[in-house]
């Protein structure tokens, strides 16, 4: 009897289970439903000041679920951004934007048209925005170029022809209005220049004010390189002080690297620095160090533009060369 | 309960022992001879050959061993020989059957080795919804339970062939109930190959209690189905688990039956999903002729080793593959599940796999078909003519999860049976009526309406007691609009095909059977294959000899 009872118990608790009864899969309506705009294209403000932090959105609603994608791109600069979605509403939730660029150069104060396409279907919705102040990049920037190279760098660079190390402001730009410009024939070297940057010069601060968490950190840079040429390569240099005795020491301290080898057009490139790793003639080897990724006791940045002496002339840009953290920067 | 008996299992061992003892060798098996003459015929096509003729004599020679009291050993061999293939050619040697069964202090039944094992229709049951159109036709019914039933040891109880082994056993009660069965199971599914795979195994059994003085008995059914961790660098692991309880009350007039149960399944994928879902369902016989039952099972209740057809609906047949000067596969019909064991399954699906409905879409996975929710009633009257029987079953049947919409699919099934006997005549004949249907709310979404009848007619005279012979036709057709669901290795539903179905089949079949002797049938027949599918037509048509005989 007790027996009994307990399997009628169960089977009423197995009745008073719930069950999910939203429409199983697709929705028919978005397989079937006839595309049609319910809510115009608009956005949340005419002007934008991203400078203090805030955020445009967009907003429109069609009747099926479709995939979508919003171009804002820059009057002047003809920076882009590009928004994309699959959804019936486009809101704050999905068309949310705080002045990053996806296509360089970045957003200049300008107004911009904004697009909204449906893959696949011929729509376009049109709307504007004016941008009135530009976002800060959240990052600890090296330089951006903005007026040369920093005075915080010291340079060498090598006697050859046609040697360029300066600051551009030729279009295509990057960040901003000004990039820097490597470039030279040295027949005899690989280097054809040479940048370094201290922390004790960059901002008296031991590592460049970074985090001890290597996985957090990511360098950042923006590169590109003459379209008729492939021969540069960027590489950067991360010294580390391990025993804080303020030199680096090359047979017991560690070195992460980077080789860069920009194409044709800006890119921005981003690494973890916990993803660094030692050099030696662009091919991996052991780190002569402790071999542990410590970004709060970096001491210095190199930056060396290398080509093969018998290629002739090559030429490298880059834009924006700065630290982030939890990710690449956003520029 | 405060002592228990142990209830010696193998009564028939025990009686063998009374009587004379069992050889301790002996030779079983089957042997078969079929051929087959089939002509295909489709307009305009002329890319296939029309005519392929096949055949093949094979021998299943088993050796039984009992090396003593306790134990029983089986081994068989296939050896089989296509026509025309001699000295190596078309000849080929299998291993049929391997199993060790016995008892252990003639209390433990145990077998190892193959071994053919059914639970519950929700928890472990070989399902074959599609072949209950041949059961009226007995040329196609016996040409199917000879050839490709035959073959991957399909049983009327359900059984799944597996390998494994399992372990039987009884206890006595003094008191409450009299006697509690119980049976365990362990079955290797899937090996790892080295590591190429995720070895599989399943494992859970039934117990059952039996009470002598009232007619009740309760049982409780697990399996559980498990990647193992470890056999290959795969992290992500499959399981499966079932939990059901079920019961029957009463052998009068009125006998109250159920069962009830929930799974849960953990799929591969790197959200490992989860899901988790219960079931029902509440029967009630009246009298011998009146039986209502009541289902309902939830979408996400997924039942590997309940929901596996035998049959692979997308399989490719091998007789006339591609068709059309296109050269597309064709599709498996009724036609090919009577004849190529090739089309059935021998391993449970994780997956449902895409919605084929072409035949069904009430049960296409048998009893435990997830989401469906509803009434079944069968009623057998005795009737006044006592050479006529009649049965009656009517089902109707609701979605309970909608499929991309919130409107519910409605089911409805009705079938009606007839066997007239007049002297050595034999008349039968079965029409069901099947349909499907869902109005949608939305105008541009086409509305799902299908209609799938069936219908067959057989007439049989036997001669004499060894001879038979049946003539009879059986027509399927599937008719309206439906959106077939599509569906990913975790079973959620992806998308939705909506396509106009206008499908027909029809088989006429005539077979001529004698049975010599014992287990032997030597059948002369025909079947045809006709079908028009979205108004293209084919047909096939063969003619067979085959002889059967099992020893």
């Amino acid at each position: 009897m007790r027996k009994s009872l307990l399997f009628g118990l169960c089977l009423l608790g197995l009745l008073a289970c719930k069950r999910d009864l939203d429409p199983a899969g697709p929705l028919l309506t978005d397989l079937y439903g006839d595309f049609r705009v319910l809510e115009p294209l608009s956005r949340s403000a005419g002007q934008i000041d991203f400078s203090t932090g805030q955020r445009a959105h967009f907003t429109a609603r069609v009747s099926v679920l479709s995939d979508w994608e919003i171009q804002i791109t820059g009057r002047n600069s003809g920076a882009v951004k590009v928004i994309t979605g699959r959804s019936r509403e486009i809101d704050v939730t999905n068309a949310s934007w705080g002045g990053e660029t996806t296509r360089f150069p970045t957003f200049q104060t300008e107004a911009c048209d904004v697009q909204l396409t449906f893959p696949g279907r011929t729509d376009t919705l049109r709307s504007s925005i004016e941008v009135t102040g530009l976002r800060a990049i959240d990052a600890i920037i090296l330089d951006d170029f903005e007026t040369g190279l920093s005075t915080a760098w010291t340079t060498f660079v090598q006697t050859g022809a046609d040697m360029k190390f300066l600051g551009a402001t030729t279009p295509p730009l990057a960040e901003g209005l000004q990039y820097y410009r490597m470039g030279g024939t040295v027949g005899w070297d690989w280097l054809k220049g040479l940048l370094t940057l201290n922390a004790s010069a960059y901002n008296s601060t031991t590592g460049f004010g970074l985090p001890n968490n290597a996985t957090q950190v990511h360098f950042n840079g923006i590169f590109r390189q003459r379209s008729d040429l492939t021969n540069g390569i960027v590489l950067f240099q991360f010294r580390e002080d391990e025993n804080g005795d303020g030199v680096f020491t090359p047979a017991t301290e560690d070195m992460w690297a980077i080789e860069i080898r920009p194409g044709a057009n800006w890119k921005l490139e981003s690494i973890r620095y916990a993803d660094l790793t030692a050099l030696e003639n662009g091919a991996p080897t052991a780190p002569k160090g402790n071999g542990v990724h410590e970004p709060q006791k970096l001491l210095r940045v190199d930056v060396l533009f290398l080509a093969n002496p018998t290629s002739g002339y090559s030429e490298c840009d880059m834009d924006l060369l700065a630290f982030s953290l939890n990710g690449p920067v956003q520029p | 309960m405060k002592k228990l008996l142990y209830l010696p299992l193998l009564l028939a061992s025990q009686m063998l022992l009374a009587q004379s003892p069992p050889p301790k060798y002996a030779i079983n098996g089957g042997a078969r001879a079929v051929y087959f003459a089939d002509q295909f015929n489709k307009t305009g096509d002329s890319t296939t050959l029309p005519r392929e003729n096949s055949g093949h004599v094979l021998a299943d020679l088993g050796v039984n061993v009992r090396p003593n009291a306790a134990t029983e050993i089986q081994a068989m061999v296939r050896i089989r020989n296509d026509y025309g293939g001699f000295w190596g050619s078309g000849v080929s040697f299998d291993i049929r059957q391997l199993q060790v069964k016995g008892l252990i202090q003639n209390k433990f039944r145990y077998t190892l080795g193959d071994m053919d094992y059914a639970l519950t229709p929700f928890t472990m049951h070989r399902t074959a919804p599609v072949l209950e159109a041949t059961t009226h036709l007995p040329a196609l019914a016996l040409f199917q339970q000879q050839m490709a039933g035959y073959d991957v040891f399909m049983n009327p109880d359900g059984t799944w062939r597996t390998q494994g082994g399992s372990l039987d056993f009884n206890f006595l009660f003094r008191k409450g109930p009299e006697r509690m069965k119980n049976s365990l199971f362990a079955m290797r599914l899937r090996p790892s190959f080295g590591g190429a795979a995720t070895e599989q195994w399943s494992f859970g059994g039934r117990t059952e209690f039996l009470w002598k003085t009232f007619p009740l008995r309760i049982g409780g059914t697990a399996v559980s189905i498990r990647d193992l961790a470890g056999t290959s660098a795969d992290t992500n692991l499959y399981a499966s688990n079932v939990f059901t309880t079920d019961g029957g009350l009463g052998n009068g007039f009125l006998q109250l039956n159920w069962e009830t149960g929930i799974a849960n399944a953990s799929f591969r994928d790197v959200n490992a999903t989860q899901k988790t879902d219960y079931f029902y369902t509440l029967g009630l016989k009246v009298g011998k002729s009146l039986h209502f039952s009541y289902r309902d099972v939830g979408p996400d209740f997924f039942s590997p080793a309940a929901q596996t057809t035998a049959y692979n609906p997308t399989g490719a047949p091998r007789s006339f593959r591609t068709i059309g000067n296109d050269r597309a596969i064709r599709q498996a019909s009724i036609y090919d599940f009577t004849r190529e064991a090739g089309l059935y399954r021998s391993t449970w699906n994780s997956t449902l796999g895409n919605d084929q409905s072409t035949y069904l879409l009430l049960d296409p996975f048998g009893e435990a078909t997830p989401n469906r929710r509803g009434l079944s009633a069968s009623w057998q009257p005795k009737m006044g003519i006592e050479a006529l029987t009649l049965a009656l079953k009517v089902d109707r049947f609701s979605e309970i999860r909608g499929s991309g919409t919130n409107a519910l699919t409605q089911f409805s099934r009705a079938e009606l049976t007839a066997v007239y006997t007049l002297k050595d005549w034999i008349f039968s004949g079965m029409y069901r009526d099947q349909r499907a249907w869902r109005a949608d709310n939305e105008a541009e979404v086409p509305d799902l309406q299908l209609q799938q009848p069936w219908i067959s007619v057989n007439v049989g005279r036997q001669f004499g007691d060894n001879l038979r012979l049946d003539a009879g036709v059986l027509q399927l057709q599937s008719r309206g609009f439906v959106h077939d669901a599509q569906r990913n290795a975790q079973n959620e539903i992806v998308n939705y095909v909506g396509r106009d179905v206008d499908y027909s089949e029809l088989l006429p079949a005539f077979s001529l059977s004698y049975k010599a002797f014992g287990k032997s049938t030597l059948q002369l027949g025909f079947i045809s294959s006709s079908i028009t599918n979205a108004g293209s037509f084919f047909n096939i048509r063969s003619g067979f000899l085959a002889y059967f005989i099992q020893f």
